[in-house]
């Protein structure tokens, strides 16, 4: 064996030797002519030189290949040493993440809201007929950890800077589907009380939300919200909620009351005397959402708003505190129905809420129907009021609507409120939007008819994340 | 002996459980096709769309909640192709078994080598922008064989027991694979080198797996509409470049086909994915219907 293995030469020898044993045998045992032997002779030499040759050949290959992988080798055991020495060259650096690091930075949004309205109505000289910057408002959300999410919403104005909302909400600790919002936020009242001013199908929140919850109803406490399955294809969510106070909060163009911005607070002064438990106001919403079909759902909702005490102190120009100790129960039914087709982006939403309060206001608001009130004295109201509106996209970039929006007074039911309208919204992309807006108001507590065109211009910079809208 | 019979309980109920098939939930009828191929028996797969919408914008309905809060398995395509709903759906959910990190969670585009990654995160380059690359791999069968693969590993991960035969349903799928590959290419080869013009940034895959050239596109910048200005910029170049075919979506044709009409051009309106039901159910069907229809409009 050891002759094979060293090399062509000594395969050649063997070879040679098989060679000629073969003739030999062959010679002795057949009787055929010399030139035949000799012819079978070469052809056999040629076939073994070729198979001795292809042999070489592949032995060479061995060679080559085994002096590649040495210089492989050679080449790993030199990028090894590089690595080596590369992390050494990291010996100075901080391995620790800096104070200013802004790797876990929260996301941050920039929203404007720019508006261009015209009105007829009597004493708007501060809020129409001029180009109003209504809201750049500055978002922050982040995670604070796996279990917790935080959102921060700044708004900012050509007067003012307001804390919109603050609130984290723990949405993965809590069992089941349940979750808790904390801090300052949109209390979850009805359908369009939630969403901020430029996020809204029109211009301005509707004159009932405006008039019974303040716009936005908000407030600082807690809420906690859960959800469950109704079948496969329906669900029904709920939530509680305890605020400090009912507060109200937006920023329309053509406000109920003139005054532009209008923000309702629990208290009008520093207060006096002690908090109790029925200081605090509690917020319940239950709504289900069905699923007609692949292309549409209906949600019908009910909220509830119970503030048993709410206090206002008042200075009076003599220096005497007065305090007004009221209550103010609001209720809300809603109904959305919104059908999309998902390939076209053509969409068509009905919605509607309707509301009645009931409400205690103090002398001052309910002098405006009873002119024999006193200082202090307490008056009770009910009111009604409701909104209906509807749009038709007819592509993911256009789209149509119209609402119509009535209340009662909720300091004066005798006295009335509607208005009108229809709007045009184009988005450019997702990020900028256009609306045109034309509406007509009757307000029968100022006895002012007006009509209003407003134009609207809506841009988002930065993260934007999409939330259900449910 | 009642300790003997209740933990003789405890185990059928527990080998009950687990024959129980894998309640799989995937974003879109292509990932569902493939799951059931590699899943077989041991899944039930459904499909939280039909194919037929735009997979970027989707509204989520409650049966949707309802599905993933009950999913064993959350299968997506990923790249930021379903982000303005899924990260919301998941959230509100509740499912830890299929968020992120999850073990039910499979990200279909894991390892899927990407083209189109924005240079700039800027949205002047649009607002249609996906950082982490063009999202629509599944439009090209090498990919889709990445796909597959994370998908087989992932189902082998939640049922470790039944991973040699998810590993041979894998096998398998590859197999046809293969052979609809040379098939689909043999279709498409005499038209290598050809342009064609797409709506928005969606066929650049399917586009450089058969060798066909997108001259430009309707949007000018992603997520941006066409407008006529830059639709009539297209119309020269496209003349010259001898452009047959202008792809479409679904229910925006209407760009497509004002600039066809003045290049001598045809429309071809192609689905993006498979569907759950009708002519291009499957993700193989749907793979012949594109290439077929391909075929077809760039015919001379």
């Amino acid at each position: 064996m050891s002759f094979f293995i060293q090399g062509p030469m000594g395969l050649r020898a063997i070879v040679g030797i098989g060679l000629a044993l073969g003739v030999v045998s062959q010679g002795f045992a057949q009787s055929e002519p010399r030139e035949w032997y000799e012819q079978q002779l070469q052809a056999m030499e040629q076939r073994y030189v070729s198979r001795i040759a292809a042999l070489e050949s592949r032995l060479q290959g061995v060679e080559g290949e085994l002096q590649s992988e040495r210089a492989d080798s050679q080449d790993r055991a030199l990028a090894g040493q590089i690595d080596r020495l590369t992390e050494r060259s990291g010996i100075r650096a901080a391995s620790q993440s800096s104070r200013f690091d802004n790797a876990f930075n929260p996301a941050i949004s920039v929203l404007g809201d720019f508006v261009l309205g015209w009105s007829d109505r009597r004493d708007s000289f501060n809020s129409l007929n001029q180009f109003v910057l209504r809201e750049v408002e500055l978002g922050f959300s982040g995670r604070v950890d796996p279990i917790l999410a935080y959102y921060v919403y700044i708004h900012f104005d050509e007067e003012e800077v307001e804390l919109e909302e603050a609130f984290g909400v723990l949405d993965q600790g809590l069992p089941d589907t349940f979750s808790l919002k904390f801090g300052r936020f949109n209390s979850d009242f009805g359908k369009l009380s939630p969403i901020h001013d430029a996020e809204l199908p029109m211009v301005d929140k509707p004159g009932v939300l405006q008039e019974y919850l303040g716009g936005s109803l908000r407030g600082t406490g807690l809420e906690l919200h859960h959800w469950f399955g109704l079948g496969e294809a329906n669900l029904l969510r709920w939530s509680v909620g305890l605020l400090n106070s009912p507060d109200g909060d937006s920023h329309p163009i053509v406000p109920v009351d003139l005054g532009g911005h209008h923000h309702e607070e629990g208290f009008d002064f520093d207060g006096i005397g002690k908090r109790g438990v029925d200081d605090f106001a509690l917020t319940a919403r239950v709504t289900a959402l069905f699923e007609l079909g692949e292309e549409s759902t209906l949600q019908v909702g009910a909220s509830a708003l119970w503030a048993p005490h709410i206090r206002e102190f008042e200075e009076e120009e003599s220096g005497e505190i007065l305090a007004f100790d009221r209550h103010q129960r609001t209720f809300g039914l809603d109904a959305t129905f919104k059908w999309r087709d998902e390939t076209t982006g053509q969409a068509f939403t009905l919605g509607a809420e309707a509301f009645f309060q009931r409400a205690e206001f103090e002398a001052e608001e309910a002098k405006k129907k009873k002119e024999t009130a006193i200082s202090g004295e307490v008056f009770e109201e009910d009111a009604f009021g409701f909104y209906v509106y509807g749009e038709y996209a007819f592509d993911s970039r256009w789209s149509v609507g119209a609402s119509v929006d009535w209340f009662e007074r909720a300091t004066d039911a005798s006295a009335d409120w509607w208005d009108a309208g229809v709007f045009v919204t184009h988005w450019i992309d997702e990020f900028n939007r256009l609306r045109l807006e034309l509406r007509w108001y009757e307000d029968d507590l100022a006895d002012d008819e007006f009509g209003a065109a407003m134009i609207q211009w809506t841009t988002v910079l930065g993260s934007h994340g999409h939330a259900l809208s449910w | 002996m009642r300790i003997q019979q209740l933990w003789v309980g405890w185990l059928v109920l527990a080998a009950s459980l687990a024959a129980q098939p894998l309640q799989v939930v995937t974003t879109q009828p292509d990932l569902a096709d493939l799951a059931r191929r590699i899943g077989g028996e041991q899944v039930s797969v459904h499909s939280l769309t039909s194919g037929t919408e735009d997979i970027h914008l989707v509204s989520v309905r409650p049966s949707m909640l309802n599905r993933v809060r009950k999913a064993d398995v959350f299968l997506q395509i990923g790249m930021s192709l379903e982000h303005s709903w899924v990260p919301a759906l998941l959230d509100a959910a509740r499912n830890p078994r299929v968020r992120p990190g999850g073990e039910g969670f499979i990200n279909g585009s894991a390892g899927v080598e990407a083209m189109g990654r924005p240079a700039s995160l800027s949205r002047a380059e649009g607002v249609d922008l996906h950082p982490e690359g063009n999202p629509h791999y599944n439009l090209d069968p090498e990919r889709v064989r990445v796909l597959a693969r994370n998908i087989a590993a992932g189902l082998s991960s939640m049922r470790a027991d039944q991973a040699a035969q998810f590993t041979a349903n894998l096998q398998s799928f590859e197999a046809e694979l293969d052979a609809k590959m040379a098939a689909w290419q043999a279709t498409l080869s005499p038209y290598a080198g050809q342009s064609i013009l797409e709506t928005h940034d969606t066929w650049v895959y399917f586009a450089e797996r058969f060798g066909l050239k997108i001259q430009a596109r309707l949007e000018p910048k992603p997520g941006v509409a066409p407008s006529a200005g830059h639709l009539g910029s297209l119309v020269e170049p496209a003349k010259l470049a001898k452009v047959r075919v202008v792809i479409a979506p679904r229910g925006k044709t209407e760009s497509a086909e004002k600039l066809a009409e003045l290049i001598g051009a045809r429309v071809l309106v192609l689905p993006t994915s498979s569907t759950t039901d009708g002519d291009t159910a499957g993700w193989i069907v749907f793979m012949d219907h594109v290439v077929n229809s391909l075929a077809a409009g760039l015919k001379p």
